[in-house]
């Protein structure tokens, strides 16, 4: 088990800058999730901690070694992939432990010894005799991760092992997983572009895009204190709504100012060094509820011209328009006679409100107060000041 | 660097290459660059320095009686082999590919041929239509109005030639020519039965635009076996005679090279079939690529 | 379980039937396609089946036009045994065997090593060195047979095996083949053996090759029969008569006579003998042939 290290990593592929600039630390024995949209460098810079991909420019450190311009045999790291990676001609048992004997490292009794053992922790036992193709797509995912498993690496790299399973058997597998890292503990670095995925199993989750890291948190963290407004909008579903708006002082307060609707900000420094009047309101649409016909409403309001609405079974997601605005918003009787083009009430909850920077996306202001470090997180990066986009 | 180039030393991948790489410059392109320059001596025997000429001995094949017939020969064989060959492959593949029943039976007791050995072939018709004793040769007698000989006919001589290379030669079309067929989508063909479009026109209006790019590529295959086979069975059956009328220019440069030792005639001779030959591929190449759709 | 029983063989009888309906009905829905392919199946066939009639023959029956039936066993075994034993056409045989054995597997094993560097090797100028390889398909034996003869006697391998097989041992279709399989290969596969460090030649023999099997199975047939069909070269390479091919052997039968009479029916036995081995390699290996060439069978 072992610690890694990225220090300012790039990687370039002629033209197109893949992974720019990324610090990155991960503890030993922590789960990190890396999570985004395709092409954000996610899979990239997993390979480069493989040393599959060789970085243009940076460094890549595995426990307290520097092993940047190691071969991906040296870095003692095993990586599972998306579609399983196993050789069609080789029993589960033969692709177990095809790279320990090629390696030669081991010896023919203790490698028999240690495949039963991680065939007995993935319960594929009676699975060791058959070829891929005769295994269904979770007992080939469970062979690939006994293959890592049997080297007992410094580093587990999983590239998103679960994509290629049915909805069922993924959730199955995560629970898997999870458990699995809570016996061995090893370090290891995950790579998904579903947040479901990224939320549920990671002790730490890292938001990229654009090749850069948007955010590394805890998943809890992730979503309540978004630090840029892509963090806000991917994290969450239905995501985050987002509207213009301009900050004004009213009376004593501040205030965030919409077509709508005026919403009172608590006064602080994070205000004042937006240094403009214009940033970008993001609320996530549970905390703009639908009023029902008996509902009594406490807090402010704001109308809304519906003209779509989805059932998701337990709840209405409404979208419609308040003043030029177009919002989400939630209704929590599934039963809501609500239909296009009504007109319906919607309160919304000022302490569950961000702001953003407009041109920079940074997150300037969270209302709501979640837990004990509450507005930590913004303090922070108001601290550190914002990097360059 | 794509993913796939895991390894990196060159020397290893130099080492891996050299066998074929090597082989293919000693056997392959130092002779055939070599023959260019034989052109330029005359030599008596294999192994003797020969005494310069230039130009002379490719002015001098280019009078040859014997070498203009032998060209118009190859030109015939080759017109024959090629056309051939592609319009029965075309019509047994096609045929295979409209039955849905044996498919692999007619498939192999077509294809089979390609195994046959030029000189198997050459040695069964040398018996075979043998005039006086061949058991194909009385009925041929008996339906045709001329006598067979073709041991003194040369146009009969010619099409047994032509005949028994098309013979062997079917197979290998065939397969290539049902791989393209079998690629069809099957979409198409429901369409067209919806609006009743009869089989014979589908075939010529759109099966064959559609399978061009292997038809091209038979062409170009066939027009250089047309022009550089059936040495076997000449030389086994015809000798080249009778009057010349099977002396093809691959069989000639052998007579020149191999029997005369006249080396650098013979060399002369390999660089104008590889002209003709090249030059026409390439023609095909350029002509028809024009005209074919890849893909969509 | 007696009415399942009964069920089941009802249900077999309704399936023989139903094969033999279909069919029919293909039969009638083409009728010109599947009359076509028997007439020009019987056509190719038909030469074949002659000379195997004439090997059963003596060499007084095949003058004789009015014997049309098969000889009978007895003189079939003396035909073969004549040609193999009595002309020595074993010997011819065994050196073809030798010869396109040789060049097979060589040239496989060459094409196999050149592939694995063009595909998974990163060094400069590979793509002129595949062009330098791909090329050779536009230089045909003709061009260069001359200076070759010449190339052949000035090293001494004249008359012998090194002469027959060395020159063929490298084959632009096979590298052309085995570099399209390899690139087919799923880039995990790769990935995973680099995580475990393994080494080329590991790579290519535990890895590359059981995943090629089928294509090097069609690339022997195609090897084998342009191997064992050759004419021109052994005729010029080889002037020894026990060292020559079969193909060449062929030519050496047809001074075979008996008493005054040429024996046909010996040359016949030749020509069936020199044709076997690569028909039925092509027979037994032709799902591999005919997938190499790109045609899907099931």
């Amino acid at each position: 088990m072992a610690s890694i290290a990225l220090e300012n990593v790039t990687k370039r592929f002629d033209d197109v800058t893949a992974v720019d600039g990324i610090d990155l630390s991960v503890t030993d024995g922590e789960f990190l999730v890396f999570v985004g949209p395709s092409g954000c460098g996610k899979s990239t810079t997993l390979r480069l901690i493989a040393g599959l991909e060789t970085a243009t420019s940076g460094s890549v450190a595995i426990g307290d070694t520097d092993v940047t311009d190691r071969d991906p045999s040296e870095r003692n790291v095993s990586m599972v992939f998306q579609n399983y990676a196993l050789f069609p001609h080789m029993t589960a048992r033969e692709n177990i432990t095809f790279g320990m004997t090629a390696s030669g490292s081991y010896a023919n009794g203790e490698i028999g010894r240690l495949v039963d053992d991680a065939a007995a922790t993935l319960d594929i036992e009676g699975l060791l005799d058959r070829k891929p193709a005769e295994l269904s797509g979770g007992e080939k995912q469970r062979v690939a991760m006994g293959r890592s498993l049997v080297r007992d690496p410094e580093v587990f790299l999983m590239d998103e092992p679960l994509s290629n399973l049915d909805a069922k058997l993924r959730v199955e597998m995560r629970r898997e997983l999870t458990a699995l890292h809570e016996e061995f503990g090893t370090t290891t670095v995950y790579v998904t572009h579903d947040q479901t995925e990224a939320m549920t199993l990671g002790d730490r989750v890292a938001v990229m895009n654009n090749g850069r890291i948007e955010q590394i948190d805890a998943p809890q963290r992730l979503y309540d204190y978004p630090a840029t407004q892509f963090v806000a909008e991917f994290i969450g579903s239905p995501a985050m709504n987002l509207l213009p708006v301009e900050i004004e002082e009213r009376g004593d307060h501040p205030h965030a100012v919409t077509d709508a609707a005026s919403i009172s900000l608590r006064d602080g420094p994070e205000l004042d060094a937006l240094g403009q009047s214009r940033a970008t309101l993001g609320i996530r649409p549970k905390y703009l509820s639908v009023v029902g016909d008996g509902d009594s409403v406490d807090g402010d309001t704001v109308d809304l011209e519906v003209d779509l609405v989805e059932s998701m079974g337990d709840t209405l997601v409404v979208h419609g328009r308040a003043g030029t605005d177009h919002l989400r918003a939630l209704s929590y009787d599934a039963h809501l006679p609500v239909e296009e083009g009504d007109r319906v009430s919607v309160t919304y909850e000022t302490d569950r409100i961000h702001l953003f920077d407009r041109d920079t996306g940074e997150a300037i202001y969270h209302a709501g107060l979640f837990g004990t470090d509450a507005d930590s997180g913004v303090r922070t990066h108001s601290i550190e000041g914002r990097p360059a986009r | 660097m794509s993913q796939r180039e895991a390894y990196g030393s060159t020397l290893q991948a130099i080492l891996l290459l050299l066998p074929t790489i090597a082989i293919f410059a000693v056997f392959l392109y130092w002779p055939a660059a070599r023959t260019i320059w034989l052109g330029f001596y005359e030599t008596q025997f294999f192994g003797q320095g020969g005494t310069w000429v230039g130009i002379d001995q490719y002015l001098e094949v280019l009078q040859w009686d014997r070498y203009h017939n032998s060209v118009v020969v190859t030109l015939k064989f080759a017109l024959v082999t090629i056309v051939g060959t592609l319009v029965i492959s075309i019509l047994i593949s096609y045929w295979i590919y409209t039955v849905d029943r044996f498919k692999t039976v007619y498939m192999v007791a077509t294809i089979w041929p390609y195994a046959m050995p030029g000189a198997v072939a050459g040695t069964v018709l040398l018996v075979l239509l043998h005039p006086e004793i061949g058991l194909i040769s009385a009925p041929i007698e008996a339906v045709m109005p001329f006598e067979w000989d073709w041991r003194v006919n040369g146009t009969q001589a010619f099409w047994v030639v032509s005949l028994g290379v098309l013979w062997y030669t079917l197979g290998f079309d065939i397969i290539f020519l049902l791989a393209a067929f079998h690629s069809i989508p099957d979409s198409l063909n429901e369409a067209a039965s919806l609006d009743g479009v009869p089989q014979w026109r589908m075939l010529y209006k759109v099966y064959l635009p559609i399978i061009a790019p292997t038809l091209l590529f038979l062409l170009v295959l066939n027009t250089l076996g047309g022009f550089f086979g059936g040495f076997a069975i000449v030389d086994l059956v015809t000798n080249g005679g009778p009057t010349q009328a099977t002396n093809l220019m691959v069989y000639q440069l052998y007579q020149s090279g191999f029997q005369q030792f006249n080396i650098g005639s013979a060399a002369v001779q390999s660089v104008y079939l590889f002209v003709i030959a090249v030059v026409l591929a390439i023609a095909q190449i350029v002509i028809s690529d024009k005209r074919i759709h890849y893909g969509g | 379980m007696a009415t399942s029983d009964k069920f089941d063989i009802d249900r077999a009888q309704q399936q023989s039937i139903d094969a033999w309906t279909a069919w029919k009905r293909d039969f009638l829905q083409h009728p010109g396609s599947h009359l076509a392919l028997v007439l020009s199946s019987l056509v190719l066939f038909t030469p074949i089946a002659l000379t195997l009639l004439l090997t059963t023959q003596t060499t007084a029956q095949v003058y004789d036009l009015n014997h049309l039936g098969p000889g009978g066993l007895a003189t079939a075994y003396e035909n073969y045994y004549h040609v193999l034993v009595e002309y020595g056409f074993w010997r011819l045989m065994l050196n073809s065997f030798f010869v396109a054995g040789v060049s097979t597997i060589g040239a496989i094993t060459i094409s196999l090593l050149a592939a694995l560097a063009l595909v998974f090797y990163d060094f400069p100028l590979k793509r002129l060195m595949f062009f330098f390889i791909l090329l050779t398909l536009m230089v045909p034996f003709v061009i260069r047979v001359v200076p070759l003869y010449e190339l052949v006697v000035s090293i001494g391998w004249h008359d012998t095996y090194w002469g027959l097989t060395v020159p063929f041992l490298a084959s632009a279709t096979g590298v052309f083949l085995f570099r399209q399989h390899f690139k087919s290969v799923p880039i995990e596969l790769v990935e995973t053996t680099q995580l475990d460090g393994v080494s080329s030649i590991a790579f290519l023999w535990k890895v590359l090759i059981p995943m090629t099997k089928g294509m090097i199975a069609g690339l022997s047939v195609i090897l084998f029969i342009s191997t064992w069909n050759a004419y021109f070269w052994p005729l010029i390479a080889i002037n020894t008569e026990h060292r020559q091919v079969a193909q060449v052997g062929l030519q050496f039968l047809q001074s075979a006579q008996v008493g005054t009479l040429t024996a046909y029916n010996l040359m016949m036995t030749g020509a069936i003998l020199s044709l076997l081995p690569s028909l039925a390699l092509l027979i037994a290996l032709r799902k591999y042939l005919l997938t190499t060439m790109g045609l899907k069978v099931n």
